[in-house]
């Protein structure tokens, strides 16, 4: 690998966990957003139960503004927005100027978007933005090494968010599959240390997909505890 | 025509998109903002920018030669054209750095000249960076974005690509790379100018590093990876304080620094760019003697002048001084960025009193100046009316195999009509510089 810092590999980690968490979350309050059409915007207490978000909210006015836009709300989709970009402000040298710009115009647009009464059609272009920053950093970066790393990281959220939100088996059992994999082939070379453990408890869930219900909870610690990055001695941005 | 001008709101959104910014501490915080972009250029014709080159040259030249002078054999202090108080009192004279020569003996390799353009034409320069001078990515970065907005214009105008500079740095780490890659040292994400640090690290190849990033093994210097392998750095530009590079030299209760790097910098294994010790040159105490040094080391008259000085230090000065007060400017040769400059035209009877005494008792600590009344250079504000600000100039020389002056520059304007300080901390904003090229 060429000269990739350990500082580096910490905030390469996190920024490819907080731009899938963003994402994850983005889509996810559209789902939801679209929902409350008919059910009414109390169901946001369902919303907020499943995704493990403390309930903070004065009601369902205050949830859609802070929740979503609130950078001070450290569950607030913006907030985690921000700590992608701040990951990204400090790798510029690696993930090049095109890719970091992408996350500023989603950070710019989303912040412009507050007290919009469209939200999900206002909000579409920031999810465009998270789509181009992938496709850019796949692009421009000239370290396939520590491309990797980002990947890791969004591998590891993906399946952690989709085993929160519930969402189908079939997309979470896609999702494990593709960490595991991704673990295997290419962790071992990274640098981050792997909970054995823990990877070989989600292998456990591939091997029995009937189970992945009853071990939701589980599964969901495990993926938390598998790669280990703390060792570098920073924290992320 | 699709000029810079009409597309000011386009350039200045695309600047926010690129993460175009600076750092500022205002009450103990941290804050991030834009750094405004005019965009009228300053243009600066063919002809005058050729005898502003032949000044540069000379003079980032000279005060080289005048660092590797007072770091070796200290002739023009013997010879009694550079008083020895001022080269030992200064506090950017390192005792740590003396008789240590850098590699390919050079001090300064980026050198950052602050200049203004008086009414009459004449430039005037202001003072010498010739530690760590930030500020081309701005005009570097704006240039691209304004010919992205504007491609007729640059098709059109004569203008000099000034999208080298990226080149030039490069060749100048390569020139005096000990062997190894090339790294930038950045204090951190919370620097002012963080931003400029992570694009040249982008656009030169080099590793944007942090302190604790390297190590020095048997007096060589070694990036450390993830996977605690090491490779060999051979020149560092460095973006933090001499006081901070190395707590083993300087500060020995600093928490920050490579413990070390100063020897393997004395031991000729790595460059550090710019050298530590290049506050002896860049002291506004010893702007006033820049003229005599380049008469001194190369024998020539100074091309470009300094702005007229007093150094109260000297008996005749500081009578001048002392009677004239309301008329000049006073610097705080210790300060920077706009700091510790007053007006005397903005004091009132019992400051200049207050004042008087002070450069009395004080007199190295401060140079006066006569107020150069320079060229104002147009704004637009977002209503698209037009004012205007005073503005300067920062060139940025570059010494390796050769000296060479970057074809653009950092103008930098005041932020409100009256006022004549330009510096971006102090909330200034900036523009191209254009030069043509030719009539």
């Amino acid at each position: 690998m060429g000269t990739i810092t350990r500082i580096n590999i910490n905030n390469l980690f996190w920024l490819g966990r907080y731009t899938e968490r963003v994402f994850i979350t983005l889509n996810s309050f559209f789902r939801f957003s679209d929902k409350i059409i008919e059910q009414g915007g109390e169901f946001y207490e369902k919303y907020l139960e499943n995704i493990s978000v403390p309930n903070i909210y004065k009601n369902s006015d205050d949830f859609f503004d802070r929740y979503v836009f609130d950078e001070n709300d450290p569950n607030s989709i913006y907030s985690n927005l921000l700590r992608a970009l701040g990951n990204g402000i400090v790798l510029r040298e690696e993930i090049k100027t095109p890719s970091l710009s992408y996350l500023q115009m989603a950070a710019d647009k989303f912040k412009a978007c507050r007290g919009t009464d469209k939200i999900r059609y206002d909000l579409l272009p920031v999810r465009d933005a998270i789509y181009a920053f992938w496709g850019s950093v796949d692009s421009n970066m000239t370290d396939f090494d520590a491309l990797k790393i980002i990947h890791l990281g969004k591998a590891v959220e993906h399946v952690d968010m989709e085993l929160r939100l519930s969402l189908p088996e079939e997309e979470t059992l896609a999702g494990l599959q593709n960490l595991v994999k991704h673990v295997e082939r290419y962790v071992g070379q990274s640098g981050c240390i792997i909970n054995k453990v823990a990877l070989s408890a989600l292998k456990s869930a591939l091997a029995a997909p009937e189970k992945l219900e009853q071990n939701r909870n589980a599964l969901i610690a495990d993926v938390e505890e598998l790669i280990e990055v703390n060792f570098l001695e920073t924290v992320a941005v | 025509m699709n000029t810079p001008v009409a597309n000011s709101k386009e350039i200045n959104e695309l600047l926010a998109r690129y993460g175009v910014k600076f750092g500022i501490y205002k009450n103990g915080s941290f804050h991030e903002q834009l750094f405004p972009f005019d965009a009228i250029p300053r243009i600066i014709p063919a002809a005058d920018f050729a005898e502003l080159e032949k000044g540069l040259i000379q003079r980032v030249d000279a005060l080289n030669m005048f660092l590797r002078d007072v770091y070796s054999d200290k002739k023009i202090i013997s010879d009694g054209v550079v008083p020895e108080d001022f080269v030992y009192s200064s506090t950017g004279f390192l005792q740590q750095c003396d008789g240590v020569l850098p590699p390919k003996g050079i001090y300064s390799h980026i050198s950052g000249i602050d200049l203004v353009q008086a009414k009459d034409g004449v430039w005037y320069i202001l003072e010498d960076n010739l530690r760590i001078p930030s500020g081309a990515s701005y005009p570097l970065i704006a240039r691209e974005l304004c010919r992205m907005t504007s491609p007729d214009v640059f098709r059109e105008a004569q203008v000099r690509d000034n999208r080298n500079y990226i080149a030039l740095l490069r060749e100048t780490m390569d020139y005096v790379n000990c062997g190894g890659i090339n790294v930038i040292l950045t204090p951190g994400r919370y620097n002012a100018a963080y931003f400029e640090h992570s694009y040249f690290a982008e656009k030169t190849g080099a590793a944007l590093v942090q302190n604790s990033d390297l190590f020095v093994e048997d007096n060589i210097l070694y990036l450390k990876d993830y996977q605690n392998g090491k490779t060999r750095v051979g020149a560092v530009y460095r973006r933090i304080s001499d006081e901070y590079l190395d707590p083993l030299t300087f500060l020995p209760e600093s928490l920050i620094g490579i413990p070390h790097i100063m020897d393997a910098y004395r031991a000729g294994n790595v460059a550090l760019i710019n050298a530590p010790g290049n506050g002896a040159a860049d002291d506004k105490g010893i702007y006033y003697f820049v003229p005599k040094m380049i008469e001194y080391y190369l024998g020539e008259k100074a091309i470009l002048q300094n702005a007229p000085t007093y150094l109260p230090f000297y008996e005749n000065d500081r009578k001048y001084v002392l009677d004239n007060l309301e008329k000049l400017v006073i610097k705080d040769v210790s300060e920077a960025g706009g700091y510790g400059v007053v007006f005397g035209s903005d004091m009132t009877k019992e400051q200049l009193a207050d004042w008087r005494k002070l450069i009395s008792e004080q007199s190295r600590r401060f140079i006066a100046q006569e107020v150069i009344d320079f060229i104002d250079l147009p704004i637009t504000d977002e209503q698209g009316n037009t004012t205007l600000h005073k503005a300067d100039l920062r060139a940025f020389v570059l010494s390796g195999e050769t000296t060479r002056v970057w074809c653009s520059g950092l103008t930098r304007f005041s932020r409100n009509v009256d006022s004549f300080v330009v510096n971006s901390s102090q909330g200034g904003g900036f523009k191209d510089t254009w030069v043509l090229s030719q009539e």
